[in-house]
């Protein structure tokens, strides 16, 4: 189901179709709809997309009460005229923009004093936040100095136990001095335990190298004839042989045993003993090797001299390296303990200087933060734009109020024409007034003013005074739209009709008028006769009692 | 030719002390038939000889392995020999070789050693005048 209003607006043709979708039901049921009802707009026949944004622009639903009048609902204007009268007059003597402007100025301050709270906030937090950081890097910077300190205790330990370590290295090396010197003293040692010995055993030559000058003496001796004759003699007498190898007679031994006594024979053994140990024995060479071994021996008790003084002052170098309170182990624990301490503060020095420079960075952040804050960037922008809002805020307030005294007049002139030409008595009255609370009066010539309630007893004549101030208000907005009015008449004498009838014509360029035929008879009609162009009779479909039609009465296009 | 050396005879001394401190204490010889051919060398030399009965065993002299000791000792016997029996040349011999001992004994206590090269010097200085004195030389 679709109701479609068709108008013109700057030379073209617009058709509005509102329509919603429903059940069908049994007839006296109630139709239940299904889903909300649907707008579509047509300009020149084309449905354009608009929607009821373009509707809402076009004739906002606060200034479309002027464009209808509603004759049942029109009494309120006068009976309750400060409350349904303000919010109309205001816009359409333009002070509802303003007033909107005045509303969005408050909003908006509304907002920068939000903003501003939290910029102070942030600004009052940034100095906690800063009050903090600096507590920290004050504790880092703190724990760094610690850090310092300890290191340098720890390479100063450090430093120490390893002098200590590299002096024991040194008697170290004089132990391993001392031990080769000692080996070389004991293979010396050796060397002449072994010389001692062995001169020991060329000392037994003691008695030839002392028979040597005698074996000399006595072989440098001329043997004598008779010498020879007796070792010969007793050569053979031994051999039992000649010289020539022949075995002896025994004969020839008798002589020969007969030239030899027991001295030449004594003399004799003396020769061959002196000749055997001269033939036998090289005393010459033994006595050499005697007399190398002693050499020998000398040198090796020198150099084992040598070796011991050596030892000597090795032992000296000992004794002044050695250090009686110094502890090997001690000093090794002490060194790894400092080594290990420096190493992991070295560490904590690191991640310490990392935390203050990202503190710093914070900080530094922060500052920037800070400084711009307090030389106004967004706290101060905030602070400006509030002066300035607060400004505007009582601008538009100064505007609105110079706006209403300037045009209310303006307002109260047509409505009080209006008034005047619909009133059966425009002598009675001088015009309409309306207050600053927004309450009407109306003025008589006698000076005299009523509320528009207490005026006069006649319904009708309150029906006048509202008519008129819509009428008044319709003319006095910008808008260019048609006006529906709906069973106007019903409650006023012949003359208000007629006046009202004729004010139809020049209440706007189009004009809706929705009458019961009691309330407009053809007499009536033939008043605007002129002005009138269709008019329509909406129908009872027969048999379909639920069911009305809007069917062309007449046309004058 | 039958010679001292080859005979059992058991060389003896009257100075044990001394050759148990020179051989086996000061470890001047091998051993001490090394230092009874010395000294009786020496003995010969200077023409001297214990008054001491020898008692003390050294060894049997043909169970010297050193041809050189007994041979000096053949010598020495013969030098001594001047006529009278054997027994009383080898006493000779015995007491010459300690009277010797007993000298190189004195040397090595007053010089502290045995210096072998003065020993010879002197030798050398001594034989020629000594030589005459000798038997069957």
């Amino acid at each position: 189901m679709y109701v479609e209003i068709i108008f013109e607006h700057n030379e073209h043709e617009y058709r509005l179709r509102r329509s919603v979708e429903f059940r069908r039901t049994n007839i006296g049921d109630e139709i239940p709809i299904v889903g909300d009802p649907h707008l579509e707009i047509f300009k020149d026949g084309h449905d354009v997309g608009l929607r009821q944004e373009w509707l809402d622009h076009l004739l906002p639903m606060d200034v479309s009460q002027f464009f209808i009048f509603d004759g049942e609902q029109i009494q309120s204007y006068i009976n309750k005229a400060a409350t349904s009268l303000k919010e109309p007059i205001e816009i359409v003597l333009g002070i509802k923009e303003l007033l909107n402007a005045q509303e969005d100025v408050r909003e908006i301050i509304s907002e920068l004093d939000d903003e501003r709270l939290d910029a102070k906030a942030v600004q009052s937090n940034n100095q906690t936040k800063l009050a903090k950081i600096k507590k920290d890097l004050s504790i880092q910077n703190t724990k760094l100095n610690s850090l310092n300190s300890a290191i340098k205790q720890a390479k100063h330990i450090e430093k120490k136990f390893t002098a200590e370590l590299n002096g024991h290295d040194e008697l170290k090396k004089l132990n391993e001095r001392m031990k080769s010197i000692e080996d070389e003293i004991r293979n010396l040692e050796a060397d002449e335990k072994n010389c001692i010995k062995n001169i020991a055993e060329q000392r037994g030559n003691l008695g030839l190298f002392l028979l040597k000058p005698l074996l000399q003496l006595v072989s440098k001796a001329k043997i004598s004839t008779e010498e020879w004759e007796m070792v010969a003699a007793h050569n053979i007498l031994e051999k039992q042989r000649c010289v020539c190898g022949r075995p002896l007679d025994t004969e020839i031994i008798e002589v020969i045993s007969a030239k030899t006594s027991e001295k030449t024979h004594a003399q004799y053994k003396m020769h061959k003993a002196i000749s055997k140990i001269t033939t036998e024995h090289d005393i010459d060479s033994r006595m050499a090797e005697f007399i190398s071994e002693l050499q020998k021996l000398s040198e090796n008790h020198n150099e084992t001299n040598k070796m011991r003084d050596k030892m000597l002052d090795t032992q000296r170098e000992i004794d002044a390296a050695i250090d009686n309170e110094f502890n090997f182990d001690y000093a090794v624990t002490k060194l790894r303990e400092a080594q290990g301490d420096a190493k992991k503060w070295e560490e904590d020095k690191r991640n310490c200087i990392h935390r203050i420079d990202k503190i710093k960075k914070r900080k530094e952040n922060l500052d920037g933060e800070i400084i711009l804050d307090t030389y106004g960037t967004r706290l101060a922008s905030i602070e400006r734009r509030l002066v300035i809002a607060r400004k505007l805020e009582k601008a538009i307030e100064m505007v609105t109020s110079d706006f209403y005294k300037k045009r209310k007049p303006a307002l109260e002139k047509m409505i009080s024409d209006v008034f005047i030409r619909l009133t059966n008595n425009p002598q009675l009255y001088y015009k309409i007034e309306i207050k600053d609370d927004f309450s009407v009066r109306i003025i008589k010539n006698d000076g005299r003013a009523f509320l528009t309630t207490r005026y006069s007893p006649s319904a009708g004549a309150s029906q006048i005074v509202a008519t008129a101030i819509i009428s008044g208000l319709s003319n006095f907005a910008t808008r260019d739209a048609p006006i529906v009015i709906d069973t106007p008449l019903g409650r006023l004498d012949p003359i208000h009709k007629e006046n009202v009838i004729r004010h139809y014509s020049q209440m706007g360029r189009q004009i809706i008028v929705l009458y019961q035929p009691s309330e407009m008879v053809d007499q009536d009609i033939q008043v605007i006769n002129n002005n009138i162009a269709s008019e329509w009779v909406i129908e009872s479909v027969p048999d379909q009692p639920g069911i009305s039609r809007v069917v062309l009465a007449r046309s004058n296009l | 030719m039958v010679t001292v050396s080859h005979e059992p005879w058991m060389i003896q001394t009257a100075i044990p002390h001394i050759y148990e401190d020179l051989v086996d204490v000061k470890k001047l010889f091998h051993t001490q038939y090394n230092l009874f051919v010395a000294g009786l060398v020496y003995g010969l030399l200077l023409d001297i000889r214990s008054d001491g009965k020898p008692h003390a065993d050294i060894v049997r002299i043909n169970s010297i392995s050193s041809d050189t000791v007994k041979n000096i000792i053949d010598m020495a016997y013969l030098m001594l020999d001047n006529g009278r029996n054997d027994r009383d040349i080898k006493a000779q011999l015995l007491r010459v070789a300690d009277g010797g001992v007993t000298a190189l004994n004195s040397i090595y206590y007053k010089t502290g050693d045995l210096d072998v090269k003065r020993l010879v010097a002197e030798a050398e200085r001594v034989w020629p005048t000594r030589i005459g004195q000798l038997h069957n030389v």
